[in-house]
């Protein structure tokens, strides 16, 4: 399996000296081992210094290095030379704006996870005293979680925040105020959790212009996602949500 | 004298109205949402059928307009949309609807399924007694 050469066309941008975004290929030789990951390793100390990339773990779980494979959003360690037939095209992620090579600016992602408040909110769990106590008693006094209150949000759970859903989701690529896809499952996931008390914080994001309706349930952020989250499936919950907290709140009394 | 500048300067690419052709799986996304047009189509028919009706014109109107070959072919282009599209949709609620009624993606798909043919069934009876 050794010696075979693979063509890799990469989009290069530097920002202090280019217009616009160019592609240009390097030959890769590559086994049945070599990640898309070890190939721009091999590019970066053989061939071209200044390629920028991220990367981190090449483990698929930092979530650094998403970038375009043949118009398609994928890890770079995740991906494999021998996958493909003599050519790659390698783009920065789809929908961001590109910093520098395969670079993306994910700010937009960020602020929309920061907004949307993933985590716990007001558990009403009191403090431990320090003092040994019967576990019936403990069992009432903290907040429990049953295995079927865990398995409600576990898949949404697994999100290493890597933004390829937010790459192939067109949605966002039209409108960049989207919350996008999986700032709204951890939204989600979050107000799934019997611990949480946030929902409350959450639903006028989630309501609003750009929170779940302006998902037209593509489905291609669940089909790129390397942790299986299902965002799509996550938000159309969330439509579900959306629609009884309108309903409920068309019926509650005006203060 | 030090200044703070930047040599930041983001390349945003555009979106083209054909973003779509690049990958498959936008292209069957596409064809499901143009599954709109055909039901347009038979919504505007079933209009037509309607008001034949009120005014006493259906046996003579708007059967002979059924039977015209291209009225039957784009009628079997529609049923043909209506079917890609309610198949879809029972995959795609499987899969939304998996983890929070706690049921496998394939089974609520099969239940949809077999409810869809048990529908179409009685109401083809009820059309022909």
């Amino acid at each position: 399996m050794t010696n075979q050469v693979m063509n890799v066309e990469i989009l290069r941008y530097n920002p202090e000296t280019d217009k616009e975004p160019y592609l240009k290929t390097y030959q890769v030789p590559y086994d049945n081992q070599t990640s898309l990951l070890d190939a721009l390793g091999y590019i970066k100390d053989r061939l071209e210094p200044e390629l920028s990339y991220r990367w981190s773990c090449r483990m698929a779980i930092c979530g650094s290095c998403g970038m375009m494979v043949n118009n398609i959003p994928k890890l770079a360690c995740k991906t494999f030379l021998r996958d493909y037939s003599g050519h790659m095209r390698i783009e920065a992620l789809a929908n961001f704006p590109i910093e520098r090579d395969l670079v993306v600016d994910l700010s937009h992602f960020i602020e929309s996870l920061e907004a949307i408040k993933p985590y716990i909110i007001g558990n009403k769990m009191p403090e431990l005293d320090g003092q040994p106590h019967e576990s019936a008693e403990l069992q009432k006094s903290r907040t429990k979680q049953t295995p079927k209150q865990l398995e409600k949000y576990r898949q949404f759970s697994m999100c290493i925040n890597c933004g390829l859903c937010y790459a192939a989701c067109p949605q966002f690529g039209l409108n960049p105020e989207f919350i996008g896809p999986a700032a709204l499952t951890m939204a989600h996931r979050y107000n799934l959790d019997n611990r949480d008390n946030g929902k409350a914080e959450r639903m006028p994001i989630i309501n609003g212009d750009n929170g779940v309706w302006t998902c037209t349930f593509v489905g291609a952020c669940s089909e790129v996602c390397p942790k299986h989250v299902n965002p799509a499936a996550a938000i159309n919950q969330g439509k579900l949500e959306s629609a009884k907290d309108f309903l409920i709140s068309m019926l509650k009394p005006k203060a | 004298m030090s200044e703070l500048t930047t040599k930041r300067n983001k390349y945003v690419r555009e979106i083209t109205p054909t973003w779509w052709k690049s990958w498959d799986f936008y292209r069957f996304y596409m064809v499901r949402e143009a599954t709109a047009i055909p039901t347009v189509w038979f919504c505007l028919v079933l209009l037509y059928g309607v008001f034949s009706l009120a005014d006493n014109t259906f046996t003579t109107d708007f059967v002979g307009f059924m039977q015209n070959p291209i009225v039957m072919i784009l009628n079997i282009i529609s049923l043909a949309a209506m079917l890609l599209h309610a198949f879809t949709l029972f995959t795609m609620t499987g899969e939304v609807m998996s983890n929070s009624t706690g049921l496998k993606a394939e089974v609520i798909k099969k239940a949809l399924q077999i409810a869809f043919a048990v529908v179409s069934v009685i109401g083809l009876i009820l059309a022909f007694i």
